[in-house]
């Protein structure tokens, strides 16, 4: 990463690594958590199986999105790109379960 | 982030392994010796010599529970094997009318018996398992919080190891390269070398561990189909509802035919665990459940039998789909099922781990030493690692030496002995960190290293002047476990004494010109 | 037995596919060696960590020799690199 020889820029970069860690790893979790739920739900398996292969697949998942968030240029990318991310899973998780079934 | 892909991974690769560096480190040493588990806690109970014969030791466990606790709710009993001779007990005790269920104390509610049904009469000991359970539960705290703080450690290795490949771009041309005598390239090449070589089994592991407490970290695939996690154990894991007792007395058929039965079915498998539902009453079960030497798949099979007639009620089979694999991810990580040889290359893969680790954290501090603008006063964040790194690779060594001349030299009728035998491990642990902190970094490794060396000597004589059994009784009588136990502690001391040989030789910081180059090196 | 076998051919394979490389050809032998000589190394490499494969497979089971598999490679690997060390210590 390059590091700024300055003061300031030493603390707008220590800012922007804050930042990128909080969205990789909390932002990331929740997105997991949501994926998760959806594969859970939508899985064409009885509904113990399905919970359980979205949970296997979780771990990956997550490391995906850290990675992708830490090799992401912009970080104003990354925000959209989580919430976007979170925005259209937490709909697809309701709708699923709103239209009833397996719970 | 203005670089690279490859620049930005190596960046992430560098902190995500020194965020849990330590911790890992932990994790790696207990986790590899947990292979041996049985091993260690027989050397640390070196009273029982013989062994027991699975079907006889657990119906003479029946007649000791029946005795003690004839109306438990229900029994559990995991019968000796080839590598544990004891028979380990416990039980749920009768709930009390209208009482909350009491907070029984361990030792309260479980008993170790010998192959007649007696307990044993051994220097009171967690042994190896200690060492087991330290791996996921830490100590000294809650065990959901050290499962989270183990759980996180495990993601930033996943994301570590993934960040570490990417970013190794020549891991052909640089497989068989190991440089000695070059300061930080060296160090870089021993932990390309030690991560490259057991890839696969590090993948295996760090993924297969966060599988294994997945519900916990993850419950959220089994929340969205489950009103909650309760409801979704119990369809997919228990078998038969608790049934409350009729009151009628009616005693158990002899369970050796059972399990007689049971592991024929099985083509000749061992049996792993025997619970008994309601002893003594009309309506009591027994559940054998098959030994996990024999398959994969942590979960195994059981077969239920009425208790007092011996007819078979039901079988659990292994599962189909995504049950199945989860059960054998799990299986795939604690190595249960594994033989002499693959053991072997298990703790081998381990022991390779930790070296991983250790070098990935000297690596950090070599690094940056590198490029300190004035190495005699280096910032507290350098010299927090520095002094970390000290206490984890020398300190936990040295501290396990203690934990098993603890196990040697405290008194055997002491009060709450094992616990004495764990809080050696810590003191002499915190111990190194201490003096870490005291002495400049370079003797402190030196020091460090030659201590745990020495700690790790000890043990055989140690052991020598305080039982019967050694490495020369073992290898004229073929108690072979004493020999192998000693020749490895020989091992590891030599090993550090190496180590602190080496440190003490190493080439003083880098002067002027060096450094410079050193600016110039990226990550391979 | 089987673990020794299977070790055996990976030393083996892993031992050429060093062989191959011209970096360690130049420690080794202080010359590179010609290119089709280069790539009959490798694939008698190759073909030797698969025998050590097929070795673990018939002798162990397809599951438990696969996952042994992977070990005895470590193993291999390691025992080349100490031996290259030694040859050019």
């Amino acid at each position: 990463m390059a590091v700024h020889p300055n003061k300031e820029g030493v603390h707008r970069h220590r800012l922007h690594v804050l930042a990128r860690a909080v969205a990789a790893i909390i932002g990331g979790y929740v997105v997991t958590g949501l994926a998760v739920a959806c594969l859970a739900r939508l899985l064409p398996m009885r509904a113990a199986e399905a919970s359980i292969a979205a949970t296997l697949a979780s771990f990956a998942i997550y490391a995906g999105i850290v990675v992708t968030v830490f090799s992401t240029r912009s970080m104003l990318r990354v925000w959209i790109g989580l919430g976007g991310a979170l925005l259209l899973l937490s709909a697809i998780v309701s709708l699923s379960i709103l239209a009833g079934g397996r719970l | 982030m203005k670089e690279s892909f490859r620049q930005s991974m190596a960046w992430l690769h560098t902190w995500t392994g020194l965020m849990f560096g330590w911790l890992l480190f932990a994790m790696f040493v207990t986790g590899t010796a947990a292979y041996f588990q049985q091993e260690i806690s027989r050397w640390m109970r070196p009273e029982l010599a013989a062994t027991a014969d699975p079907v006889s030791a657990t119906q003479a466990a029946m007649t000791y529970l029946r005795t003690r606790e004839p109306d438990a709710e229900s029994w559990f009993i995991t019968p000796p094997s080839a590598r544990d001779p004891v028979t380990e007990v416990f039980w749920q005790p009768k709930k009390e009318e209208g009482q909350p269920p009491t907070r029984r104390k361990r030792g309260e509610t479980s008993a170790t018996l010998d192959g007649h049904g007696h307990p044993v009469t051994v220097r009171e000991t967690r042994g190896g398992y200690f060492l087991y359970r330290f791996h996921f539960d830490l100590h000294y705290m809650p065990v959901m919080w050290a499962r989270y703080l183990v759980g996180a450690a495990a993601m930033f290795m996943l994301v570590a190891i993934v960040s570490g490949i990417i970013t190794h771009k020549k891991i052909f041309a640089d497989f068989f390269m190991l440089r000695f005598g070059k300061g930080q390239r060296s160090w870089l090449d021993a932990h390309n070398v030690t991560a490259v070589f057991a890839l696969p089994f590090y993948l295996m592991i760090t993924y297969t561990g966060l599988v294994t407490l997945a519900t916990q970290y993850m419950p959220w695939g089994v929340m969205a189909n489950y009103a909650s996690t309760d409801t979704f154990f119990e369809e997919v894991f228990s078998g038969r509802a608790d049934v409350p007792r009729s009151g009628v007395a009616a005693p158990l058929v002899p369970v050796s035919s059972l399990m007689v039965m049971a592991s024929r079915s099985w083509g000749g498998a061992g049996i792993g665990f025997v619970k008994v539902a309601n002893p003594g009453d009309s309506t009591a079960t027994i559940t054998i459940t098959r030994a996990a030497d024999t398959v994969i798949a942590a979960r195994s099979e059981s077969m239920v039998f009425a208790g007092p007639t011996g007819t078979l009620l039901d079988r659990h089979v292994p599962e189909g789909g995504a049950l199945a694999t989860q059960s054998v991810m799990v299986g795939l990580h604690a190595g249960r099922y594994a033989g002499w040889g693959l053991r072997w290359l298990y703790f081998l893969s381990g022991f390779g781990g930790t070296i991983m680790v250790g070098s990935g954290l000297v690596l950090w501090t070599v690094k940056r030493r590198a490029k300190l603008p004035d190495p005699a006063h280096s910032h507290f964040g350098f010299r927090l690692v520095e002094r970390l790194n000290v206490a984890a690779i020398a300190g936990l060594p040295a501290g396990l030496a203690a934990y098993f001349l603890a196990n040697r030299l405290l008194p055997i009728a002491m009060d709450n002995r094992a616990e004495w035998e764990i809080n050696s491990l810590f003191f002499i642990w915190a111990g190194v960190l201490l003096w870490a902190c005291l002495r400049p970094q370079r003797r402190a490794w030196v020091e460090s290293l030659s201590f745990a060396a020495a700690l790790f000597a000890a043990v055989p004589i140690v052991n020598a002047l305080t039982v019967s059994r050694n490495m020369l009784t073992g290898l004229v009588t073929g108690d072979w476990l004493f020999v192998a136990f000693d020749m490895a502690m020989v091992t590891v001391a030599s090993a550090l004494a190496w180590s602190a040989h080496k440190a003490a030789r190493a080439k003083p910081n880098a002067t002027r010109g060096t450094r410079q180059k050193n600016k110039e090196l990226t990550t391979a | 037995m089987i673990h020794i076998l299977a070790i055996c051919a990976a030393i083996l394979g892993f031992g050429c596919l060093c062989a191959a490389m011209a970096r360690h050809q130049k420690e080794l032998l202080g010359r590179t060696l010609p290119s089709p000589v280069q790539q009959r190394f490798r694939t008698a490499g190759s073909t030797l960590l698969l025998v050590a494969l097929v070795i673990d497979m018939t002798g162990l089971g397809t599951a438990y020799g696969t996952i042994a598999w992977f070990g005895h490679l470590t193993i291999g690997a390691m025992m080349t690199l100490a031996t290259l060390k030694w040859k050019t210590a």
